[in-house]
């Protein structure tokens, strides 16, 4: 039976780098996988949507639908997108008959150090509107397997154990 | 939906004209500027919000040193711009526009080098434009008296910039009311010199060895009076003739020439010009104080008389102007009847078509499936 691991986390996390490993171990032992980066679907997808919370929830429902629609074909998925809202992780934990759910959690100041595009300081002066974690809510997902602060020496060892939760 | 923000035209006629200077300036400061309709084609979002630059776009490197210096771009939501060369074409939005001009007699040369042809400068002025099919001269001049009709369109020149950056950048971000960050504003002049822009079009070439155009040449104010060939001079004083109002206009020197050809201004009956139903002015609005003269358009005869197949590999143009021009003549000549010089230039398509560059075919398609991908998304969410 296809399952979705879900990776979620604020910006800069380190979703993408971390999904990128545990997908390309997992590959080898499930072929029929996908990879779906929350930056690749909006560059699919290419349309109007901007980054209010309407139109990030939007977003998010697009991309929820996306991977239930695919595990139902028999299609793995690691998505590794923000989609940070309950009704989101409602939806999947209904919608997909095995769910496994990875939160990244970073502390605001550690995502500001690491500062990976100036997002965080220019949403703090004011300057960029519409950032999650600033200006805009967001969700944790309250049944997820909590990672805590993802050191860079840690991701090797955290995606090892991500790809462990999947039976 | 996020609230829309308000936009801008940046207008310049497609001879080097130096707003490739404003357009990295604009990126500089978070505006976001793109070319063609489609914000998104050249700007993928990134689920953050952040922009990257949709990879097939990459040949703007060469024009843009900030794209080869940042890989990733925080975009102010309540701004964007659009360049483009385009005619004012009906449908075309009634936006304001920001219109970059230069001194079409430094202008016109330099797309002359750039280009490269094997063939004079004369020769190669005496190419119609592929799409309006006006001769290189008149196709500046009635771009410009076209655009000129706008109501809502304020004129900055290259010689300004070139003059002094911070002033000409100031009155262009004042027009659209745009308050820059100092910091940032030093940057975009300090980001945005022309050796910067040889210098990441020199690191674009490195890597991509096959592209031998060379873009940023001198980049000078006023290199026309330094032009040595005889010939060369006799043409650019005939630019000289043919713009003389738009060079006073724009307030360019002008020294009086005379002209000894006979017709050498010529006001065609442009109507005639299929391109020409598109835009949105009519002929008669642009030329209600030019005397009216018809059938002046004896150079296309002249011209397809002389083209051959040797002559399309030597004129310089991509092969894909080369097929917007063909085809635009095979519809010309459909429609004054000419049914002799018609043939003989659907002879030389089907001779062009076995050697087109299939490269511009891909991108063509590619953009195409993007904007069919589009609709469907719109469809299903409506
Ligand atoms: N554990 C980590 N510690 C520090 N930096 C990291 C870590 N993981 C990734 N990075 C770096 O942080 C940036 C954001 O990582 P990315 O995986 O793209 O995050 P996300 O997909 O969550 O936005 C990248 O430049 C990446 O190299
Ligand atoms: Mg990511």
């Amino acid at each position: 039976m296809a399952f979705l691991l879900w990776i979620t986390g604020l910006a800069g996390s380190g979703k993408t780098t971390i999904a990128k490993k545990v997908y390309s171990k997992m590959k080898k032992k499930h072929p029929a996988s996908v990879f779906l980066d929350g930056d690749d679907f909006r560059s699919i997808m290419q349309d109007e949507l901007g980054f209010d919370l309407k139109d990030r929830k939007k977003n998010a429902w697009r991309i929820a639908r996306l991977c239930s629609f695919l595990t139902s074909q028999g299609v793995n998925v690691v998505c590794s997108t923000m989609s940070l809202y309950r009704e989101i992780h409602t939806y999947n934990r209904k919608h997909n008959k095995k769910y496994y759910e990875v939160f990244i959690d970073v502390d605001m100041q550690e995502l500001i150090k690491r500062n990976k595009k100036g997002l965080y300081s220019l949403a703090i002066k004011g300057e960029m509107k519409n950032v999650t974690g600033i200006d805009l809510p967001f969700d944790k997902p309250q049944g997820a397997v909590v990672f805590k602060n993802n050191n860079l020496k840690e991701v090797k060892l955290n995606a090892e154990k991500i790809y462990q939760l999947i039976k | 939906m996020t609230k829309k923000p308000r936009k801008y035209l940046l207008i310049s006629p497609r001879e080097p004209s130096g707003a490739t200077w404003l357009i990295n300036c604009f990126l500089e400061l978070g505006i976001k500027t793109y070319r063609r309709q489609d914000p998104d084609w050249m700007w993928q979002k990134q689920e953050d919000g952040s922009c990257v630059l949709n990879p097939e776009e990459n040949i703007l490197r060469k024009w843009l040193p900030i794209l080869s210096a940042e890989k990733v771009f925080l975009f102010k939501d309540d701004i964007e711009v659009q360049w483009t060369h385009e005619w004012p074409v009906k449908g075309y939005s009634s936006l304001p526009v920001i219109y970059f001009i230069r001194d079409p007699r430094d202008s016109i040369y330099s797309r002359y080098k750039r280009e490269s042809p094997k063939i004079s400068f004369a020769d190669f002025l005496d190419i119609p434009d592929a799409a309006t099919l006006l001769h290189k001269i008149d196709n500046w001049v009635l771009f410009n008296l076209y655009w000129l009709q706008r109501k809502n369109l304020k004129v900055f020149r290259f010689e300004d910039y070139k003059n002094d950056a911070n002033n000409t950048l100031n009155s262009i971000l004042e027009y659209i009311k745009f308050v820059p960050d100092p910091d940032k504003f030093k940057k975009a002049i300090d980001g945005s010199t022309s050796d910067k822009a040889r210098e990441s079009e020199n690191e674009y070439r490195k890597i991509n060895n096959s592209d031998s155009q060379v873009i940023n040449r001198a980049g000078a104010v006023s290199e026309w009076k330094k032009i040595l060939d005889r010939e060369d001079k006799k043409v650019i004083d005939k630019i000289e003739i043919k713009s003389e109002k738009l060079l006073t206009y724009f307030g360019y020197e002008v020294r009086g020439l005379v002209s000894v050809e006979k017709d050498i201004v010529i006001y065609p009956n442009v109507s005639i010009l299929p391109f020409f139903s598109q835009i949105e002015f009519s002929p008669e609005d642009v030329f209600q104080n030019e005397n009216k003269r018809s059938s002046t358009l004896s150079y296309l005869s002249v011209f397809t008389k002389t083209i051959n197949k040797k002559w399309l590999n030597e004129c310089g143009m991509l092969p894909f102007e080369i097929d917007i021009l063909l085809n635009n003549l095979l519809v010309f000549f459909q429609l004054i009847q000419d049914k002799k010089k018609y043939d003989k230039i659907l002879l030389l398509k089907s001779k062009h078509n076995q050697t087109e560059d299939k490269n511009s075919i891909t991108l063509n398609l590619k953009r195409y499936v993007h904007s069919v991908v589009k609709k469907i998304i719109k469809k299903i969410n409506p």
